[in-house]
Formats: C-alpha cells, sequence, structure tokens
C-alpha cells in the first residue's frame, strides 16, 4: 500500500506517515525546535515543517517507524 | 472493602439531595440495552455529565460508562494451532518469518510472543510484527524442525501460513491494562533508550503511559466491576478477560479518591485473532530496547450505584503518578515528584526547579476512538455487559526476585 504522506507543502525534512502514525505522541518529547506537537484538543500530532530542523531525533524515538528523513529527490 | 471516599465526597457536593437509595443490576441494563433504551457514555463524557448534574443524578441517567487504553503492552502474544502435515511433525523447533515461537507445548502449537526478536533482522523486526501480518492477512513463512518421533516422523517443515490456514489463533496477553504506571525521567548525561521511550539526558523529557481518565481501571479502581469473564473490546474484536494479570498489584499505595498512585492492577486479556485489526493491534518497535505491541482495549462500566459513577466520573487532575529517574539502575528507582495527569497532559511539569517537556505513549487519540466504537458497540446491541465469572484478587502484593541469596548459593558473587 503506498503511504499517505503530508501534502508537499506541509513537508519538511522529516516526513510524517499518516498511515503508521497511531498519534501517541512519544516523538514531541525529543524534537528540539518543537516541530512535532500535539493538538491538546483532538491529541493528534501536528508537524510544522517550518520548525523542522531535520536533527533526526524523532526518527529514532517513533516507535511505528512512521518518521523518517525526506529524500533529496 | 470500599472506603466510599470518592461517592461520600461527590455526594456530599450533590445539592439534589434527597433521592432515595438506588442500585441497578447487570440483568436490567442489559434489558435496557436490548430495547435501546439504555444511556451510554463514554469516560471522558461523563465528567462535565457528573460535574452538571452531580453524582446522585448522573448515576441515575447513566447506565454504561465505556473506557479504552491504545498502548504498547510487552506482555502480549497469540497461540497458533497449526494442523498436522503428513507425515506429521512434532515442532520443537518454530520459527515465524524468522522470529522464534515457543514449541514446547502440543505438538502443532506454538506461542508467539510479542518481544521475541527476529534472527535475522534483529530487535526492529519480532513476535508483534509476526501478530500483525497475521492479523493484516499475510503470508507469513513457517519453518519447523524436530528430531523425529516414531508417532511424529517428519523432522522439518517449511510452508507459508495465513490466518485463514489457522485452526486457532488467539491473543492472549499475560498482563495487560496496567493501572496506572510510573512515568520516567534521566538524570544521567547519556540519552537512555527505554520501553518508555528515548529519555534524554539532564532531565531533558518526561515520558508517560496512560490513558489516565478513560483507562479502564482507573475507572473501577477497586475492580467491582471487572474480573474474570468480563467481555471486552480487545484489538479490534471481543474478547474476555481471562484471569488476573501478571504482577497484579492491588496493594499499590492509593489516593484517597481509591485511585492508585504507580502501577497495582492488571488484566490477563484474551481474544481470536480472527476478530482483530491492525488499527487496534499494532506491532512497535522501541530504538535500543525491541519489538512490542500497541493492543487496543476496551471496557464498559455497569453504573450500578452512585459510587460507581463516582469512580467513573473520575479526571486527570484526581489521578497521580510518580515521575522515576531511570539513570539509576535499580528495581527500585528514585522518584523524582509526583504529578497528576492534568499537569502531564499540560506539556511540561517542573522537576528540581527546572521545566521538562512532558510526552505520552498512550495514544489518547485511539483510546477515544475505542471508547466511542464500544459505545456504538452496545447502542446498536451488538455488545452486553458481562458479570464478573469471579472477582480479581482485591487483595495480595508483588514479591520481587531475589537474586543475590541463588548468586551466593551457587559461589556466583
Amino acid at each position: 500500500m503506498r503511504a499517505r504522506t503530508l501534502p508537499r507543502h506541509e513537508r519538511g525534512p522529516v516526513v510524517l506517515d499518516q498511515t503508521r502514525c497511531v498519534h501517541c505522541g512519544l516523538c514531541t518529547g525529543v524534537c528540539p525546535p518543537l516541530a512535532l506537537t500535539m493538538d491538546r484538543q483532538s491529541w493528534t500530532l501536528v508537524y510544522d515543517a517550518g520548525k523542522c530542523t531535520g536533527c533526526g531525533a524523532c526518527t529514532g524515538a517513533c516507535p511505528l517507524g512512521a518518521l523518517s528523513a525526506a529524500s533529496n529527490g | 472493602m470500599f472506603t466510599g471516599s470518592l461517592a461520600a465526597m461527590a455526594i456530599g457536593r450533590d445539592k439534589q439531595g434527597g433521592l432515595p437509595v438506588f442500585s441497578r443490576t447487570y440483568a436490567e441494563i442489559n434489558e435496557r440495552l436490548r430495547t435501546g433504551r439504555a444511556v451510554v457514555v463514554t469516560a471522558e463524557e461523563i465528567i462535565p455529565i457528573a460535574r452538571e448534574l452531580g453524582v446522585r443524578r448522573a448515576a441515575r441517567s447513566v447506565d454504561v460508562v465505556t473506557t479504552a487504553t491504545y498502548a504498547p503492552m510487552c506482555s502480549s502474544g497469540a497461540f497458533l494451532n497449526f494442523g498436522h502435515a503428513d507425515p506429521p511433525i512434532r515442532m520443537s523447533r518454530i520459527l515465524l518469518n524468522n522470529v522464534p515461537a515457543y514449541g514446547g507445548i502440543a505438538a502443532v502449537d506454538c506461542y508467539i510472543g510479542a518481544t521475541e526478536p527476529s534472527l535475522d533482522r534483529g530487535p526492529r523486526y519480532g513476535g508483534a510484527h509476526v501478530i500483525q501480518a497475521l492479523v493484516d492477512g499475510e503470508a507469513v513463512r513457517l519453518d519447523a524442525s524436530s528430531a523425529g518421533t516414531d508417532c511424529y516422523p517428519r523432522k522439518r517443515a517449511v510452508t507459508e501460513v495465513k490466518l485463514s490456514d489457522l485452526n486457532q489463533a488467539y491473543l492472549y496477553n499475560p498482563r495487560n491494562c496496567y493501572q496506572n504506571y510510573g512515568a520516567a525521567a534521566n538524570t544521567s548525561n547519556r540519552r537512555l533508550h527505554t520501553y518508555m521511550g528515548v529519555l534524554e539526558p539532564d532531565l531533558g523529557n518526561v515520558t508517560y503511559c496512560s490513558a489516565g481518565a478513560l483507562s479502564p481501571l482507573l475507572n473501577d479502581p477497586y475492580y467491582r466491576t471487572v474480573g474474570i469473564g468480563t467481555r471486552i473490546f480487545l484489538g479490534g474484536g471481543t474478547g474476555f478477560v481471562a484471569w488476573q494479570g501478571t504482577q497484579h498489584n492491588p496493594a499499590r499505595e492509593r489516593s484517597a479518591n481509591g485511585v492508585p498512585v504507580g502501577g497495582a492492577g492488571t488484566l490477563a486479556l484474551v481474544g481470536d485473532l480472527n476478530q482483530m485489526s491492525s488499527r487496534y493491534l499494532t506491532a512497535a518497535s522501541f530504538s535500543g530496547y525491541g519489538s512490542t505491541l500497541f493492543v487496543g482495549v476496551g471496557l464498559a462500566i455497569p453504573i450500578l450505584d452512585e459510587e460507581m459513577l463516582a469512580h467513573a466520573a473520575v479526571d486527570d487532575s484526581q489521578i497521580f503518578t510518580d515521575v522515576y529517574d531511570y539513570a539509576v539502575p535499580a528495581r527500585d528507582r528514585p522518584s523524582l515528584g509526583r504529578f497528576s495527569y492534568r499537569q502531564l497532559r499540560s506539556g511540561q511539569i517542573c522537576i528540581r526547579g527546572k521545566t521538562v517537556r512532558t510526552a505520552p505513549i498512550s495514544s489518547l487519540q485511539r483510546a477515544r476512538e475505542i471508547a466511542d466504537v464500544l459505545k456504538g458497540w452496545m447502542l446498536g446491541g451488538l455488545f452486553q455487559l458481562t458479570q464478573p465469572v469471579d472477582p480479581l484478587p482485591g487483595t495480595g502484593t508483588v514479591r520481587p526476585l531475589n537474586v543475590v541469596s541463588v548468586q551466593r548459593k551457587e559461589g556466583v558473587v
């Protein structure tokens, strides 16, 4: 199955695969620039591509493999 | 057994007064469910209802409160029966997608544990992934071998199996639904990789794992309505409480409202994999730790009386847990402070004068979904309440493993 990802304008150095993400929120605790946060009403994960520095801390922390470094292509 | 403190407090605040003593039975609630007259709400929805009506009137208005959790639960796994090959084999060494399964039971039965690592793909792939592959209908490579016996002469069987090929495939999780759990932090100067996620050095973050006010056993802290035989939502299908979970610890310190502060009661759960979906039964892998299984569980709490309503109306500000320092490599890690789930859910807490970010591991979004699904099942007449066949133990504690005495005996140390 093809992964459903964020629209291009919301993509940054990290790609969030919405088909894998379960919105646990674990990644929000390791993201230095707070590019990953939880919506406190819906408790869904919010990715702000503009804040993402591509440090990769979240990709190692996500237990679902939902976060990965974007390809340069 | 029930101290009644929360109910007493809540009733004390109730200004309606004058209502007669109230109770209802499982049979009465099931009859209301059958005839479409039952009122079912989630454990989050009941909170404002109880505030508005007061506990006494809310208890009369609501029949059932649905609770849920969706979180990594390592003590999970599945029993599988493959059927007999011709000639037959007594499978003793069993690999499923190159993940070892336990074959020390009958000839073609096995137990695949969620945290068992793959032999060739390392900790990023394990038993949990095999279970999810089966649930998703994928073919799984079975490689079974044996020394051979007169009654089971075959020595090896290599094939592919799907869930639909198996005679039985049922999830049996020895410990799920932990009633509260300690949060984790790290005071050391190096990053720690744990089952509580990545813990950044120098109190860089705190992780916590509970659905809080929505969590099943936090809404029935004394296990009045959950016990052996209770029908539940499990992994997308219906399952049952099989037994007390391992490390069941009802003696854990409790707040005045009866809610334990830290890990206490647990449940052993069983359910048919054929009914399940990977939306609610999801393989995961924690970096530096290994694989585990996110398990979705939903529990329906019958409002038998005002006491049950008072318990079910608990909110995050009334549920507390300690934050433990995982930098200390000991069984009894020191607490860095006690916080409510409202504080933890705020996104930051203060430890030793430092503002520390908090992050959940349990998905509240998915837990809400499960509580809603279960509510829908009940309102649609698809799910009825079951009175426990036997209660869970209300007393008892957890024994530690005393390794030192054995080491001395054998001269290891």
